[in-house]
C-alpha cells in the first residue's frame, strides 16, 4: 500500500467519524447528555460500545506479541482479560443502585474513601489512562508505518487528531454511536481475516514447525506464559473495575441493561485476542521474519491475505479494521478521562463551578489537553508491551478497594488506602526489578491482604446513602 | 541451520527451549557472501519451578478470592437473583 492510500483511508474514515460525531453530538443538550448520553443507552448499543472499547489497539497489536513470545498460553492469557468485563456485569448493577446520580468512578472513591482515597485513585487512574492512550496512539503510528508506509510520528498524529476532533464534537453520544458501527466492522473484519488465515494455513505443518523450532510456544510448563494468565486476568479486573471508561458506561445504560450488556460484550470479546494472537503464532511456520514484535499481528495478516490473492486490498482491510479498533478505544478514553478532569479535579478538588454552557468549553479544553499529553509521550515510540504491563500493578491494586466499597458495610479506610499505595508501588517495582508479567499479580495480592485486614482491624461504617 | 536470509537487519527469536544456542551473521553483497561473525552464545533459562509455583499460587488465591467476594456480595445484595 502506498502512503497516499494510507493517508486516504484514515482521512476518509476520520471524516465519517467526525461527521457522525457532530450529528450525534447535537443530542447532548446538557452536561449529563454530553458525559452520559442522557443515561438512556439500551442493550445493543451498550454491549457494542463495551465490546468495541475493549477491543483496543492492544487487543490487535499486543495480544499477538504475547502469543509470539509466550505461545498458546500467552494467547489464552490475553483472552482471559475478557473475564474483567464478565465480572463487571454484577458490579455495574450494584453501581447503578448505589450511585443512581453518579457521574464518574471518582464519585465512588470520594464517597467511600474520603479525599485522601479519592486523590490516590485520581493519581493512579490518570497515570494509567495516559499510559493506555500512549500505547494506543503508538500502535496507531506503528500500524500506519507497517501497512501504509507513513512515517510513525505523522501517522500517530493523524490518528490522534481525528479521535480528538470527533470526541470534542459529540461527547458520549458520539462515542457510543461510532462504537456501534466500529464494533460491527471489527467483528466482520476479524472473522474475515481469521477465516482466511485458517483456510490458508497447513495446521499439521505449522504444528511441526513450532514443535521443532519454537517448542516453548507449545509447552504446557512454560513459566512466564503461565504467570501471564493470572497477571493479565488481574490486570483486566483492575482496568475494568476502576476506569471511568466503564463506570461512565454503567451510569449511561438504562436500569436492568448494564449487567446483560457487560456479559454479552465479554462473551463477544473473548475470541478476538485468540484470533489476533493466532496470527503471531503462525509467523515462524509461514517464514515471516519479525523485526519488531509490535508489528507482528498486521505483518502476518498482510502476508497471509496477500498470499490468498487479496493483493493491495489486504493492507486496506487490515488498516480499516485496526483503525476502527483504535478509534473506538481512544475516543472512549479521551471522553472518560476528560470527564474525570472536569468533574473530579476542576469542580471537585479545585472547587470550580460550571453551568451547562461553560461545561462544554472546559470539557473541550480537557479533551484536547489529554490528547496532547498522550501525543507528546507517544512521539518517543516506546515499546507497547512494556508501557502497558508496567502499569498493571497500579490498576490491580484498586480491585479490592472497589469490591469492598461496593459490597461491604464497613472497613478501615486508612488501611484500604495504604493497600492501594503499597499495591501500586510493589506491583510497579516487581515489574521492573523482579519479573515481567507479575506486576498486576503482586499489586493485587498486596492490596487484597491489606483490604481484607481493613475489614477486621478497627473498621468503621461507610456512609449509608452515598448517592445522596 | 539458517535462521533468516534476506534484506532485514534484525530477526526476533522466540519460543526456544532451555539451553545454550550460538548465533552468527554474515553479509551478502551482490551474491558474494562475506565472512561469518564470531558466534554469539545465547543462554535460555526459565524461572525456577519453586518460584513459579509460589507466584501461581498467589495468582490463584487472589483470583479465586476476588471472584468469591463479588459473587457473595452480589447474591447477598440481590437475594432474588
Amino acid at each position: 500500500m502506498t502512503a497516499a492510500t494510507g493517508w486516504s483511508i484514515v482521512i476518509v474514515l476520520g471524516a465519517i467519524w467526525i461527521g457522525l460525531g457532530y450529528l450525534w453530538g447535537r443530542k447532548a443538550r446538557d452536561s449529563e447528555g454530553f458525559m452520559l448520553a442522557g443515561r438512556n443507552v439500551g442493550l445493543s448499543l451498550g454491549a457494542a460500545t463495551a465490546m468495541a472499547t475493549w477491543v483496543t489497539s492492544n487487543t490487535t497489536m499486543v495480544a499477538p506479541i504475547l502469543a509470539l513470545e509466550k505461545g498458546v498460553w500467552g494467547m489464552l492469557a490475553y483472552a482471559s482479560v475478557s473475564f474483567g468485563l464478565l465480572l463487571f456485569a454484577p458490579l455495574a448493577a450494584r453501581i447503578q443502585r448505589l450511585l443512581p446520580h453518579g457521574f464518574t468512578s471518582g464519585d465512588f472513591f470520594r464517597l467511600r474513601y474520603g479525599r485522601a482515597g479519592w486523590a490516590v485513585f485520581l493519581l493512579i487512574t490518570l497515570v494509567y489512562s495516559v499510559t493506555w492512550l500512549v500505547t494506543m496512539a503508538s500502535a496507531g503510528g506503528k500500524l500506519l508505518e507497517v501497512l501504509g508506509n507513513i512515517e510513525f510520528a505523522r501517522g500517530m498524529t493523524l490518528i490522534m487528531v481525528v479521535c480528538v476532533l470527533y470526541t470534542l464534537f459529540g461527547g458520549l453520544y458520539a462515542v457510543i454511536g461510532t462504537d456501534f458501527i466500529q464494533s460491527l466492522v471489527i467483528l466482520l473484519g476479524i472473522v474475515a481475516i481469521g477465516g482466511t488465515v485458517a483456510m490458508n494455513v497447513d495446521f499439521t505443518a505449522a504444528y511441526g514447525h513450532l514443535e521443532t523450532h519454537q517448542p516453548s510456544l507449545l509447552a504446557v510448563m512454560f513459566p512466564a506464559a503461565l504467570l501471564a494468565i493470572f497477571n493479565n486476568m488481574l490486570f483486566g479486573f483492575g482496568e475494568v473495575f476502576h476506569n471511568n471508561v466503564w463506570w461512565s458506561r454503567a451510569y449511561a445504560m438504562r436500569r436492568g441493561v448494564a449487567s446483560k450488556a457487560f456479559l454479552l460484550s465479554g462473551l463477544l470479546w473473548f475470541p478476538i485476542p485468540i484470533a489476533s494472537g493466532f496470527l503471531a503464532l503462525m509467523a515462524g511456520p509461514l517464514a515471516v521474519n519479525v523485526t519488531d514484535t509490535g508489528q507482528v499481528g498486521p505483518q502476518v495478516a498482510e502476508h497471509v491475505l496477500k498470499g490468498a490473492g487479496f493483493g493491495v486490498m489486504a493492507g486496506v482491510l487490515i488498516l480499516v479494521v485496526l483503525f476502527c479498533s483504535m478509534a473506538s478505544s481512544i475516543d472512549s478514553l479521551l471522553a472518560a478521562t476528560s470527564d474525570l478532569l472536569v468533574k473530579d479535579i476542576y469542580t471537585g478538588l479545585l472547587g470550580g463551578e460550571l453551568s451547562d454552557r461553560s461545561f462544554r468549553k472546559v470539557a473541550a479544553v480537557a479533551i484536547v489537553a489529554v490528547g496532547f499529553v498522550a501525543w507528546a509521550f507517544s512521539l518517543s515510540n516506546l515499546p507497547l508491551d512494556e508501557i502497558l504491563f508496567s502499569s498493571g500493578g497500579l490498576v490491580a491494586s484498586l480491585i479490592w478497594p472497589i469490591i469492598a466499597g461496593l459490597y461491604w458495610k464497613r472497613c478501615n479506610r486508612v488501611l484500604v488506602i495504604a493497600g492501594m499505595i503499597a499495591g501500586s508501588v510493589s506491583g510497579f517495582l516487581s515489574y521492573w526489578f523482579v519479573e515481567t508479567y507479575i506486576g498486576a499479580l503482586v499489586g493485587a495480592f498486596v492490596s487484597m491482604v491489606l483490604t481484607v485486614a481493613a475489614r477486621h482491624v478497627r473498621p468503621s461504617d461507610f456512609p449509608r446513602a452515598p448517592a445522596s | 541451520m539458517t535462521r533468516y536470509e534476506g534484506p532485514d537487519r534484525a530477526s526476533v527469536l522466540t519460543g526456544l527451549a532451555e539451553g545454550t544456542y550460538y548465533f552468527r551473521v554474515r553479509q551478502v553483497n551482490d551474491g558474494r557472501p562475506g565472512p561469518w561473525s564470531e558466534p554469539l552464545p545465547v543462554e535460555v533459562e526459565f524461572m525456577s519451578r519453586a518460584r513459579v509455583c509460589a507466584l501461581l499460587g498467589a495468582g490463584f488465591l487472589v483470583t479465586a478470592m476476588s471472584l468469591a467476594a463479588i459473587l457473595h456480595g452480589h447474591f447477598r445484595s440481590n437475594p432474588a437473583s
